[in-house]
């Protein structure tokens, strides 16, 4: 058996197949690799070992007996720690929530199981999503750096080969950040496409479950589980017709040299490609971090009113008070925001149309990764999400696929982003790019050496 | 609350907007949408609010007055 640091979805489901892997001995191999990685990257809140040894074991059961649930039977997965699970605590990284197990498992959570998935663990997460706190969580290719947030857990443990596929929610770039950061692939995909019952939300018009794997072709199987589709990669548009948007205000003063580098040389594999390159502007986005910020503040405030008038010692400091900001901002904050955010999508809509694009391409954030203790949030985060914010602001489908790596070895993430519902279409230019590349194949060192 | 509590002034030359915000102003702020905010969270949260409303200037700046708020994912992929 491969190494699981090594190990894809889709590898390994063909071993499962041919006989050569038992759900259980893959089961154990990923428990293990939690037990050497964990002490580094931190990115478990409840290890479910039990749990997944029984259904690794009734997974074998029904394969002895011919029986296969689909693409995903016994393979192991994690979901970040706001997914509902009936068998193991659902706590958001919150002391509000502490033993909190629901009745039931979130939608998508019972999805993936009834495909035959196999649920190893719960994966760390800021404080309801917040983004607030500094994560216990480490960056797969630096300890000491910042893994991407808030489904940081998802990024860290798909990156060292702790579990082969996680579950991550993203309003603002929260699967795609840690997926850029680990050197992974995260999808966003169209708002509302996946369901989000079962799920603690931060800002409901701008929140979406995602999805964290190595390959496109591993978001292909996971997507096709959830969404009860399975979408051909021959249904999309394929990389040498395409043509892309290159949107020229992700391109400013705030992308890091390095990065740029990085994303410039993607830029001219992709016309090497065949994909027609477009530059463009989009002129709102400038506005991206004032509306952002404004609906993701006020929207979690709402969400978060009784608790915060009844428990407000409940929350961490810096979470309370991003709150309590979101609960005294002005109406005509938020009502000005979301006209700002109207206008953005009619203006994303009109250049789909105009310069008929299949999608758009951007860096999936300004810079790499960070030290930790350097960190200070308020800076800090609206940096990292400026690229990211307006695929939920528009509920456009986003994809991050590894690009190349910077001098200091850190890794670099490239954004496609489609029209709505067109997901299909952006997993075929993210496969069509990856199979020309090798940056998915490349693994950090926590992932062989430990 | 006394008035001589520190005041954070941001000014918008743009838009010629002054943002005054204390922590005495917050604390009734709060009191009236029924939050009790500790006292160790009024000065940061007064900054914060001063902070935001100078990060939503520009917004604020935009004549925004014909765009309908109503958002429109389109479903047949128009974006």
């Amino acid at each position: 058996m491969p190494e699981s640091g090594q190990l894809t979805l889709r590898r390994g489901g063909e071993l499962l197949t041919e006989g050569d892997l038992s759900s259980r001995e893959l089961t154990e191999a990923i428990l293990r690799r939690i037990d050497e990685t964990e002490p580094l990257v931190h990115a478990y809140a409840h290890v479910m070992a039990e749990q997944a040894l029984a259904a690794a074991v009734r997974a074998d059961e029904e394969r002895a007996r011919g029986e296969s649930r689909g693409p995903l039977h016994g393979l192991p997965f994690a979901v970040k720690d706001v997914f509902w699970t009936h068998d193991a605590p659902t706590e958001a990284g919150s002391r509000l929530l502490r033993g909190f197990v629901p009745a039931r498992d979130a939608r998508a959570v019972e999805a993936l199981r009834r495909g035959g998935a196999v649920l190893v663990g719960k994966l760390t997460t800021h404080e309801f999503c917040c983004s607030q706190d500094v994560p216990t969580t480490r960056n797969a290719w630096n300890v000491a750096d910042y893994p991407g947030g808030s489904s940081a857990g998802a990024g860290a443990s798909v990156a060292v080969g702790s579990t082969l596929a996680a579950l991550g929610t993203d309003a603002g770039g929260s699967v795609r950040k840690p997926a850029s950061l680990n050197g992974v692939v995260g999808l966003k995909p169209t708002y509302g496409l996946l369901d989000m019952d079962g799920v603690f939300v931060v800002a409901p018009s701008v929140d979406h479950v995602g999805i964290v794997n190595r390959t496109v072709e591993d978001c292909r199987l996971v997507l096709a589980e959830l969404t009860g589709r399975v979408e051909p990669e021959a249904n999309g548009t394929r990389l040498q017709e395409a043509r892309l948007g290159v949107v020229r205000e992700c391109f400013g003063d705030e992308l890091e040299p390095d990065v740029g580098a990085v994303v410039s040389e993607a830029l001219a594999e992709l016309a090497r490609l065949g994909a027609t390159l477009v530059p463009l502007s989009l002129p709102s986005l400038e506005l991206t971090l004032p509306v952002g910020l404004t609906i993701l503040v006020a929207e979690a405030a709402a969400v978060h009113h009784r608790p915060l008038r009844e428990t407000p010692e409940g929350y961490g400091p810096e979470t309370r008070r991003m709150l309590e900001l979101g609960a005294l901002l002005p109406a005509a904050y938020v009502e000005s925001a979301q006209r700002a955010r109207a206008l953005l999508c009619a203006e994303v809509g009109a250049a789909f149309r105009d310069e008929r694009l299949d999608g758009l391409v951007t860096p999936t954030l300004p810079r790499t990764s960070m030290p930790i203790e350097e960190m200070v949030i308020d800076r800090d985060l609206p940096r990292y999400i400026r690229y990211t914010l307006p695929a939920n602001l528009t509920g456009l489908p986003a994809l991050s696929v590894p690009c190349g790596f910077t001098p200091v070895g850190l890794p670099v993430g490239l954004q496609l982003v489609g029209r709505t519902h067109t997901e299909a279409t952006l997993l075929a230019l993210g496969g069509d790019y990856e199979r020309a590349t090798p940056w998915h194949e490349r693994r950090p060192e926590l992932a062989t050496a430990v | 609350m006394s008035r001589s509590r520190p005041r954070r002034r941001l000014t918008n030359k743009r838009t010629v907007t002054t943002i005054d915000v204390t922590p005495a102003e917050v604390e009734r702020l709060a009191a009236l949408v029924g939050l009790r905010i500790p006292p160790e969270d009024l000065e940061p949260l007064a900054r914060s609010l001063a902070a935001h409303a100078e990060l939503v200037n520009p917004l604020l700046a935009r004549d925004l007055s014909d765009v309908d708020s109503v958002l429109r994912f389109d479903p047949d992929g128009d974006a």
